[in-house]
């Protein structure tokens, strides 16, 4: 299954839970209704023979009628609500856990490895770079939460940067990366929100059990009443409660089983992206040794979005969201004898392992991963990540400049250097000025970046742009909107808008404004490109347009692009139809079309790009935008072809 | 009939009063990050203080005094830096903070002045380095507080408003997030010189 299939599975998916929701809902009616009439029985004396005898007699319509809607009505709400906070993405799941979020700037060198570690393969697949949060915890465990790839967050425990080592932090972060790629993430933010309305009847119940504890203190001190109604009060909380739990128990019995089958997915996709079985064994070794634990009291609310089992349960082997730990080591190892090393003894060692192996042994464990790598393309075609492209990755982050990086790490250098990507020379006193006007703490930083040169750096546009998003986040919602003035003066100075501007432009300000809640996730309408024909064919256009300033050559590329995506239907259109706005309408309607036809239309975009044979940097910006927008992890071998 | 409307309605105000506490945490949660990202700046400074005195101790000999005075004021800000830690809401540790960075930006500026006498230690390599990493991390600073106070205000005015303000302080949140008022340090307002030719 590819990308696009993953998607549409998910998608799937989310058919499925409704499905089973709708189903628990009905489950809840009824036993509420059972519950209440019990109750009503008991309470008015009504002799049992009596009642089973003729029990329709007792249900009246209106009873029936109103608990349902009282059930349905609690249930929705609280799903409902759900949903919409969890639409601000996965950082109200991060926050929820107590996470706290990671900078550059003000990380220690195991949170440096893990920024690292995340920047580097967000980087490789060509998404943006998650948020990345750590949770004070000292158990190993991770969790990737969101619902697009642009609100994703990495969340990751305290314990799991000082307990393990680069290989094996990349193993449970190459695991993260395939929750989001497989498109499990989506789901168990929805799985969530399912639950947490079946969980609030439960709630409901507690809250009146407790008021009532409350009032029948205060009740006792002043006047005794009679005591029929509170009594009715208290075994009704404490009725909810029970049909709350029970509804609770099965809905985890669900989200168990959903959770596990996708863990074994996750590993193995893990093995394929770092080509190296060792990292997450590693790190599932380390959990048995240590622990998985979360603290948090929200931890159980997000269970099945860990790496590990994070909260113990009664029924383990029912409601376990993970598969035992010797399970999951034992697929990804398959001769590993079944002993954990004693890592309390081992940490004195630690270096001598890490030195080359060498011979024999070097030999063996090559042998070992390329068997491994074998096994994990078989089961899953899925390839985002390969350890090459990241190796290229860090190779390429290396080659910056160390004063490059280390401004990317601050607020403000990074914007100054970002600034720097899109100046023109031709333009300086406005736009010093206008830098001046709405931020005078970015003056000097931007005149420093300026003074000092880099050479090559807007070859590397995207590359500054991926790494400069953590730094950016931090920046208050009146701090970007200066920023977005400045980045939109700079490019629009000249009186034109280029494609690298634009493009830039857009995957600065898409990720930063879904992080500020200035932007939502766009839905997804469109089934089939027939309805985003037009827009299809201006975006065609225009890019071959770019390459070939010649009319027909262009056309020529044009229908070649066609041709390559089986979209015959499509018409050029010529140069002088298209303007800046009719391209952003296009890119727009673009951007509603769902997995199965974006596939297609992205294709088109790759292949319309690599027409002449080059990569061009406007180019790469572009194909990085593209894919943005369209929540595609950019395909690695695009960027690998380019020299 | 009745009844359910009546448990329909306290279900919507429940969950009203659950997303009005996410709200205040989620608030909280930006000012503690936002206080991290100054943290990090000003500890930067404060490590940088002391180099940047042992340098001009060799050219500056007969201004002892003023030099001292810098120490005095960085240790100062340092310790109600530390003093600060945690306890973002307590009025008292923030004023203190700001008065003592009040200070050390007062014996900062007075060494600067006292600087413009010589004109060595002004071309000195090393000095020069150092005044270039300082005046970077006070603009740094300056950045990180205005996003501070942007999250304090963010976070006081949702406390403030209806409905928030009958139920916040049921959560907990019963003060307002006091803004970090420090001025700006001189060496900052001498905005750079840029020629426009």
């Amino acid at each position: 299954m590819n990308f696009f299939q993953e998607q549409e599975r998910a998608r799937h998916h989310t058919m499925w839970l409704v499905a089973i929701f709708t189903l628990a809902v009905l489950v809840l009616i009824v036993i509420t209704i059972l519950f209440l009439t019990g109750l009503y029985v008991y309470l008015d004396d009504i002799p049992v023979a009596t009642f089973l005898a003729s029990p329709l007699e007792y249900l009246e319509p209106k009873f029936l009628y109103g608990t349902s809607v009282a059930v349905i009505m609690v249930v929705a709400g609280g799903s409902l609500y759900k949903y919409s906070s969890l639409s601000s993405g996965g950082k109200s799941v991060a926050i929820a856990l107590g996470g706290r979020q990671l900078n550059r700037n003000r990380a220690n060198r195991d949170e440096q490895k893990l920024l690292n570690v995340v920047e580097e393969m967000a980087i490789a697949s060509g998404i943006s770079t998650p948020t990345i949060f750590i949770l004070e915890e000292p158990g190993i465990n991770a969790f990737a939460a969101g619902l697009t790839l642009d609100d994703a967050v990495i969340g990751v425990t305290k314990g799991t940067v000082e307990k393990l080592d680069r290989e094996e932090l990349q193993g449970v972060i190459a695991h993260e990366f395939s929750h989001i790629f497989n498109g499990d993430m989506r789901l168990n933010l929805q799985l969530t929100a399912t639950l947490h309305g079946i969980l609030l009847i439960g709630l409901i119940g507690r809250f009146i059990l407790r008021s009532m504890s409350r009032s029948s203190y205060h009740s006792r001190t002043t006047r005794s009443k009679k005591d029929g109604g509170g009594l009715y009060v208290l075994v009704l909380g404490g009725g909810l409660m029970a049909i709350g739990y029970a509804g609770t128990f099965f809905g985890s019995i669900i989200k168990a089983n959903v959770s596990r089958k996708r863990e074994y997915l996750a590993d193995a996709t893990a093995v394929q992206y770092t080509r190296y079985p060792r990292g997450i064994s590693g790190a599932l070794k380390k959990i048995a040794y240590y622990h998985s634990h979360l603290d948090s009291p929200a931890a159980e609310t997000y269970s099945h979005l860990y790496f590990a089992e994070g909260v113990s349960s009664l029924f383990s082997s029912l409601m376990a969201t993970h598969p035992p730990l010797k399970e999951r080591i034992k697929r990804i190892e398959p001769r590993w004898n079944g002993r954990f090393p004693d890592y309390g003894k081992l940490q004195g060692t630690r270096e001598q392992k890490q030195e080359p192996k060498v011979g024999h042994e070097k030999e063996q464990e090559r042998k070992e991963r390329f068997t491994q790598g074998a096994i994990a393309a078989a089961m899953m075609r899925v390839g985002q990540v390969k350890e090459e492209e990241v190796e290229k990755v860090q190779e390429e982050i290396a080659a910056l400049d160390a004063r490059v990086m280390e401004r990317l790490g601050d607020p403000l250098g990074a914007q100054a250097v970002i600034l720097s990507l899109l100046y023109d020379e031709a333009y300086k006193e406005p736009l010093y000025r206008v830098v001046q006007e709405e931020n005078p703490y970015l003056l000097l930083e931007f005149v420093n970046v300026m003074q000092a040169e880099y050479k090559a750096l807007r070859k590397q546009s995207t590359l500054v742009v991926s790494l400069s998003m953590n730094a950016l986040k931090n920046l208050s919602v009146e701090q970007y909107q200066h920023f977005k003035k400045i980045v939109e003066t700079f490019v629009t100075i000249d009186g034109e808008v280029t494609l690298f501007e634009w493009s830039l432009q857009y995957i600065i300000q898409r990720p930063l404004e879904m992080h500020l809640g200035l932007r939502k996730v766009p839905k997804r309408i469109s089934t089939h490109i027939g309805a985003v024909k037009e827009e299809v064919e201006i975006l065609y256009s225009m890019l071959v347009q770019a390459q070939y300033s010649d009319e027909t050559e262009a056309q020529k590329a044009f229908d070649a692009t066609k041709k390559a995506i089986h979209a015959g239907a499509l018409k050029y259109v010529p140069r002088e139809q298209i303007d800046h706005e009719t391209f952003i309408r296009s890119v727009m309607a673009v951007e509603s079309a769902k997995p199965a036809i974006a596939e297609r239309i992205f294709e088109g975009v790759l292949h319309s790009i690599k027409i002449d044979g080059k990569v061009s940097e406007s180019e790469d910006a572009f194909v990085h935008a593209i894919a943005q927008l369209m929540q595609v992890p950019l395909p690695r071998e695009f960027k690998l072809q380019e020299v | 009939m009745g009844g359910y409307v009546f448990l329909g309605l306290l279900v919507l105000l429940g969950l009203y009063a659950i997303a009005i506490y996410n709200g205040l945490v989620a608030k909280k949660n930006q000012i503690d990050n936002g206080f991290a990202q100054i943290e990090v700046q000003l500890k930067r400074r404060y490590d940088l203080i002391p180099n940047l005195i042992e340098v001009a101790k060799k050219y500056m000999a007969h201004e002892r005094d003023t030099l001292e005075a810098v120490i005095a004021a960085r240790n100062a800000a340092s310790g109600a830096l530390k003093k600060m830690e945690g306890q973002l809401d307590d009025p008292t540790a923030v004023t203190q903070f700001n008065e003592a960075e009040q200070g050390l930006v007062g014996a900062m500026g007075k060494m600067s002045f006292v600087m413009e006498a010589y004109p060595d230690l002004k071309a000195n390599e090393n000095m020069m380095q150092l005044t270039e990493e300082l005046t970077t991390t006070e603009n740094r600073i300056a950045f990180a507080r205005q996003a501070y106070n942007d999250f304090v205000l963010a976070f006081n005015t949702y406390r403030q408003s209806f409905p928030q303000n009958q139920i916040a302080s049921m959560f907990g949140f019963t003060k307002d997030a006091k803004m970090l008022e420090f001025e700006d340090s001189k060496a900052i307002q001498a905005v750079p010189k840029v020629s426009f030719d």
